[in-house]
């Protein structure tokens, strides 16, 4: 016979996973390809790490920015619920654009509004350039949202032309602020990101009001940039040797 | 009373026993002759406010005892309740009485035990202001507390309020609604206090004469209402308690509640959960298929939204 959990609804909270993807002309090629086939190929790892969470739901939001901004998931879905999207690489670096696009969609009434509520979201920056637009206005104002000031925050500077300074303001230190130096490391990074950070913030048990947000970063991108390294080595170890060298 | 049953339940939050922080709500149930009472107290829990634990406790305590001494004390209370005009005079000398009770027994409770050195050193940097008051003497926010309370009689029913929290009346269609007034400044982390110097101005109340008293009333700590992203889901936990009692009486659905409570807070709010209420077990039983109703509509709607998303 059914009794108080089957009648009341269920206490999960919501875990968004926010990838913020530089889609301008630069990244055109294998950048953006890989981009695309390391975001197929997580999913289903996080659809499995949300099913398997006791605590929360990870929902994933994905917002492209070159010339404007827009978001690729009109609202937050489920991994699986993800479909691929083949990204036009092309027009400039409107990091200001995305500021101001994830600070409106950072609101209980947008993409945080969920039933049973929402932990601190995760946010993964890809960037292989420098700003175009006006990006501290927009910055100025995203740092000023709570959900911004609590989340998880981890920057990808892809290529030797991204500006590593602006990146770190984005996600708080120059040290949540990992460097991405070929294709290979691009598309494991977005693994490990997506897997280490999620894992993390979909437990009520490591979620913190006390702990400083890029404290916890600084810990997940060194985890992040330890798990990549060790699984490049593992599946090719011949070319463990070139694993720094620039090749896009 | 027999028509009406009360309960109460009081977990410790999650997040307080990770961080070792005694729990700060206290509840009670009262079942006597000629009422039923149900009353939750959540103590504000900051480091600064150094005793909210007994602030909660002693809230508690003198709800019952004054709630005790208003309805076998005052006599012809029914009709005096009954008047729209006395009603508001006589809830508001009850809830007087509560507010002056529990500053004797925080001021007695101070005096016996006075604020010890140990006591401060928890005591944040930036609000070390809090101890000067406290050495002053002016103790009463170390035990600031909110309080929400209901009581039922065969004739009336009526509730007090100070502070965040919840009370959820529940009709014999399964509707759900908020019968106390909501105060504007209780919002986020913020609420009212009893520890508050317009404590007595700041109290809400409702009131049910005996053809509207409803079948089940609930009251909930914040924490319960922190679990639930929006009213709708909130009401709907009620519910499903509700129908839980028809379908298990008292002792059973209290211990099911007991189980999802210690749940809920480690995958909700994290914050202590407190659920009391009084219910009158044969309505629900007659209603049950309404609540079983809006169980499954409910069911039914995150069912949609799954396969929308998917």
């Amino acid at each position: 016979m059914p009794g108080l959990d089957d009648y009341a609804p269920a206490v999960r909270k919501v875990m968004t996973l926010f990838y913020v993807i530089d889609t301008s002309g630069s990244m055109q090629g294998s950048k953006i390809g890989q981009v695309e086939s390391a975001l197929e190929e997580v999913m289903q790892t996080l659809q499995e790490i949300s099913d398997d969470s006791d605590d929360a739901e990870i929902k994933i939001a994905v917002l492209e920015f070159s010339t404007g901004a827009s978001w690729v998931t009109p609202e937050p879905v489920s991994p699986d619920g993800y479909r691929f999207k083949s990204f036009e690489a092309c027009g400039v670096t409107d990091l200001g654009a995305a500021c101001k696009e994830l600070d409106k969609k950072l609101s209980r009434n947008e993409f945080l509004e969920t039933a049973a509520g929402a932990y601190p979201p995760v946010i993964l920056l890809f960037s292989d350039g420098g700003p175009t637009d006006n990006w501290e206005s927009g910055l100025t104002a995203l740092q000023s949202n709570n959900w911004f000031k609590r989340s998880i925050k981890i920057a990808f500077a892809i290529g030797e032309d991204s500006d590593k300074g602006i990146l770190a303001r984005f996600s708080g230190s120059s040290e949540t602020v990992l460097d991405v130096k070929n294709k290979d490391q691009l598309r494991l990074m977005i693994e490990k990101a997506s897997v280490i950070t999620s894992v993390f913030a979909s437990h009520s048990s490591t979620v913190d009001a006390d702990t400083d947000p890029v404290e916890i970063s600084k810990k997940l991108a060194e985890d992040v940039q330890t798990q990549t390294q060790e699984a490049a080595e593992n599946v090719n170890s011949p070319a463990s040797a070139d694993w720094d060298e620039e090749d896009w | 009373m027999k028509t009406y049953s009360s309960f109460a339940k009081t977990c410790i939050g999650a997040n307080h026993v990770r961080r070792g922080i005694v729990c700060q709500d206290s509840s009670i149930a009262v079942n006597k002759e000629n009422y039923s009472l149900a009353a939750v107290a959540d103590g504000h829990g900051s480091p600064q406010y150094l005793r909210t634990d007994k602030g909660s406790q002693l809230c508690i305590k003198s709800a019952v005892e004054c709630v005790d001494e208003f309805m076998n004390e005052l006599e012809s209370i029914t009709e005096h309740l009954a008047c729209e005009n006395e009603r508001e005079t006589i809830l508001l000398q009850l809830w007087r009485s509560i507010v002056s009770r529990w500053h004797s027994y925080t001021e007695e409770d101070s005096v016996k035990n006075p604020f010890s050195e140990e006591e401060f050193a928890v005591i944040p940097e930036s609000k070390q202001y809090y101890k000067e008051r406290y050495k002053g003497g002016d103790y009463i926010k170390a035990y600031g507390t909110t309080l929400i309370l209901i009581v039922i009689t065969e004739n009336f029913a009526f509730g007090l309020q100070i502070g965040d929290g919840k009370c959820v009346a529940l009709d014999d269609n399964a509707y759900a609604w908020e019968p106390i007034p909501a105060d504007s400044r209780c919002y986020d982390c913020v609420t009212t206090s009893m520890s508050q110097d317009d404590a007595i101005l700041s109290g809400r109340f409702c009131y049910f004469d005996k053809k509207n008293i409803p079948p089940a009333i609930f009251l909930g700590s914040d924490g319960i209402d922190d679990s639930y992203g929006n009213d709708e889901m909130l009401y709907a936990f009620y519910r499903g308690l509700a129908l839980t009692f028809a379908q298990y009486g008292i002792d059973e659905g209290t211990s099911q509640l007991e189980k999802f409570l210690t749940d809920m807070t480690r995958k909700g709010s994290g914050d202590d959960v407190s659920c009391v209420g009084i219910i009158n077990l044969e309505r629900l039983n007659i209603a049950s298929e309404a609540y079983l109703a809006a169980v499954e509509k409910l069911r039914e709607n995150v069912d949609t939204d799954i396969q929308d998303e998917t």
